[in-house]
């Protein structure tokens, strides 16, 4: 059996404790713009003219397609060098996550907007409506519970992805991790109290999304 | 991007290395997912209510802990629980991202064997057949074409988070890109070839995926 | 004790034996509140009553695919239970029709007959393919034999699945609705199947809906209603002289509507 130093396990907490004002506030900032991004993105895929809407799309499975930590990287050094703006770390990573989430909601509302319009926007316009009166009132209201559960769970995995903005040296639950553990040696404690960290947090919200799952399934 | 091309060809060894690393880093690790999501999702669906909750309770941990953390724990606390001076972070990945997508594919089979109708079961063992007879036979094949779709996109999840290996020194593709831009300065032609690298390497793989999908399709129908 | 309308099956075996059976489900419904009767071999007995009645629930007592509380199932002087090897080996000799076909989508046609001699008899391959061949033109299906289910229509299916379960060569046959989830054109083929099958002399036991059927090819008809059997008896009796009142209210709605 090994030494688990209790100590310093219960040392660790507080020490970490800054670190989730960033992980949680990466998580808050970065979800809203990810969500009116995402639509647009999905708007521009569905109802713009084809090539629009091709372009749309490649950018969408660029983002989905590779890896978060290179995107995270990518941004971090071309920014710079490339585009000549010099950006602190945080806004990097903001951008990133932004571009990179918005990318997995767009497909999300997309799947749901689409799996409704058919028919629902038919009957709507022989009602007399506008396309637009159409989308807002009945395609939209309706593709909302549809996507609603893929969204929360969008969500969480953004609030775990934020961890690996600790490679690029922003402060958040990992980066104090690590730089504990690179004080004081106690790797194994300090590491199971940043897994409790993230447990903690992040198990009620999957709780939570996969209760939504549940109730969304039943509605229809 | 002629500089992409020049890099490349002065440390074809290296990146030849590093290509090799990352397949096999992946085939091990979805192969491990695999089996024990096969694992512990017929274990949740036909093991009893203990076996369903604590298992359950796994799953759940490891689903809330991001993979990130999960890589950096296994290969700096797992040698220290385990006793051992070292462990190459290779074995470290594996095990992290086999154990991380397994639960997730856990969560896919048990779901899978739930979907078919009752009526499978009942004209199974109408027949007379045993239990696991029936499981082995009727449920099993179904429900691991319906498998398919939701496991593949976990494959491609898999091979995003491969790259996380980096951090512990595994020597895969992202981690070659790191030491090459160390070296030359580059980082711009080097990380977007990369991620053209990946962009086309899970294309791939999700089509061909995709693929197999299509043509057994027809024999899952509900 | 042979009744006396049943005169048919004077001298043959009781096949199928209920003895006061009741079954209760886990959410307090009772399905079943003491049902007894029995079945004669070479015997067609047509079981009708109205939806909820406890038909199917009865029919899947018969080979032990639901547990009863009280009370017990004879099949050819053995008690038929629900789990173990007693109650597999029971199932070997009595063959189950669904109403929703339930052939294994992701093995052909040939296959889904086979599957019977091949996993649980353990027969050689050749003797398997052999018997569902020839299983298969009794049906009128031999062409679709490579098919899979989801190409046939629903009639088709149904063929197959009755060959599934006859591949077993079992010495009884329950058949559960089996022709309620089909279209109306597709109805004739399966009830035709059917009619041969108890012409060649097979034990049946057929919950249906099928009036027709039941008034032409029945042996025996048994009327259930709220989980206990109203009455029983020939056909032209059944049909045309009712003894309770209730029979005779649900033969008139099924009138109705036929």
């Amino acid at each position: 059996m090994v030494v688990f130093n209790w100590p310093s396990f219960w040392e660790a907490f507080p020490v970490l404790a800054p670190g989730l004002t960033m992980t949680i506030g990466l998580t808050v900032l970065v979800m809203p713009i990810a969500v009116a991004v995402g639509l647009a993105l999905a708007v521009t895929r569905l109802y713009t003219p084809k090539p629009v809407a091709r372009v749309a799309t490649f950018w969408v499975e660029v983002w989905r397609g590779t890896p978060l930590l290179l995107q995270l990287y990518w941004l971090y050094y071309v920014m710079p060098s490339e585009f000549g703006l010099q950006i602190s770390a945080f806004t990097t990573v903001t951008i990133g996550l932004v571009c990179n989430v918005s990318a997995f909601l767009s497909e999300n509302f997309r799947a749901g907007i689409s799996s409704i319009r058919h028919g629902q926007r038919n009957a709507a316009l022989a009602l007399g409506m506008s396309e637009t009166r159409a989308f807002f009132r009945v395609v939209l209201p309706q593709a909302w519970s549809r996507t609603l559960p893929e969204t929360v769970n969008i969500w969480v995995e953004l609030f775990k992805e934020t961890s690996l903005v600790a490679t690029l040296g922003v402060a958040d639950l990992t980066y104090r991790a690590m730089a504990l553990r690179e004080e004081n040696y106690r790797t194994l404690e300090v590491l199971t109290a940043l897994a409790l960290y993230y447990l903690f947090l992040a198990y009620p919200q999957a709780k939570f999304s996969d209760w939504i799952y549940r109730r969304t399934r039943t509605k229809e | 991007m002629i500089d992409a091309l020049d890099i490349i060809q002065n440390n074809r060894e290296l990146l030849t290395r590093a290509l090799l690393v990352t397949i096999y880093l992946n085939c091990l690790s979805v192969l491990l997912s695999l089996v024990l999501g096969v694992f512990i999702g017929m274990a949740r669906e036909y093991g009893g209510h203990i076996t369903y909750v604590v298992l359950g309770a796994f799953v759940d941990v490891i689903r809330s802990i991001p993979i990130l953390v999960i890589i950096i724990w296994t290969f700096f606390g797992l040698p220290l629980i385990l006793g051992l001076q070292n462990f190459p972070p290779l074995v470290a990945a594996v095990i992290a991202l086999g154990v991380h997508s397994g639960v997730y594919i856990s969560e896919v089979v048990r779901g899978g064997l739930a979907s078919v109708r009752q009526g499978q079961w009942q004209a199974g063992i109408a027949l007379g057949m045993t239990p696991i007879m029936v499981v082995r036979r009727i449920i099993l094949p179904q429900a691991a074409i319906r498998m398919l779709p939701p496991i593949s996109s976990r494959v491609i999840r898999n091979i995003k988070d491969s790259a996380l290996a980096a951090t512990i020194a595994a020597p895969e593709l992202f981690w070659a890109s790191n030491t090459l831009e160390g070296e030359t300065a580059k980082p711009f032609p080097i990380y977007t070839t990369l991620m053209i690298f990946y962009f086309l390497f899970n294309l791939g793989v999700a089509r061909g995926l995709d693929q197999i999908y299509s043509r057994v399709a027809i024999r899952g129908r509900a | 004790m042979i009744n006396d309308d049943r005169v048919h099956a004077q001298g043959r075996p009781q096949l199928i034996s209920i003895e006061n059976v009741t079954r209760r489900y886990p959410n307090g419904v009772t399905a079943l509140r003491g049902v007894s009767m029995v079945a004669y071999e070479g015997e067609v007995v047509c079981i009708i009553g109205p939806s909820g009645s406890g038909k199917s629930t009865l029919l899947r007592c018969v080979n032990g695919l639901e547990p009863i509380d009280s009370g017990r199932i004879l099949f050819d002087g053995r008690t038929v239970g629900v789990k173990g090897r007693p109650a597999r080996e029971i199932r070997r000799h009595i063959g189950m029709v669904f109403q929703s076909f339930e052939l294994f989508p992701h093995m052909s046609v040939l296959a889904n007959v086979g599957e019977g001699p091949r996993t649980v008899l353990r027969l050689p391959k050749q003797e398997v393919e052999q018997r569902a061949q020839t299983l298969l033109e009794r049906v009128g299906l031999a062409d679709k034999a490579t098919s899979l289910p989801a190409q046939l229509s629903g009639g088709q299916q149904q063929r197959v699945a009755i060959a599934r379960a006859l591949a077993m060569e079992p010495r009884a046959m329950l058949f559960d609705e089996a022709t309620s989830a089909l279209d109306p054109e597709n109805i004739g083929e399966v009830l035709s199947v059917m009619q041969a099958l108890a012409q060649d002399g097979m034990t049946m036991l057929v919950v249906t809906h099928e009036m027709e059927f039941a008034r032409t090819v029945a042996d025996w008809v048994v009327v259930m209603d709220d989980g206990l059997i109203l009455e029983e008896g020939r056909p032209e009796r059944v049909f045309e002289d009712p003894r309770l009142a209730r029979t005779g209210e649900f033969l008139s709605r099924v009138r109705k509507t036929s």
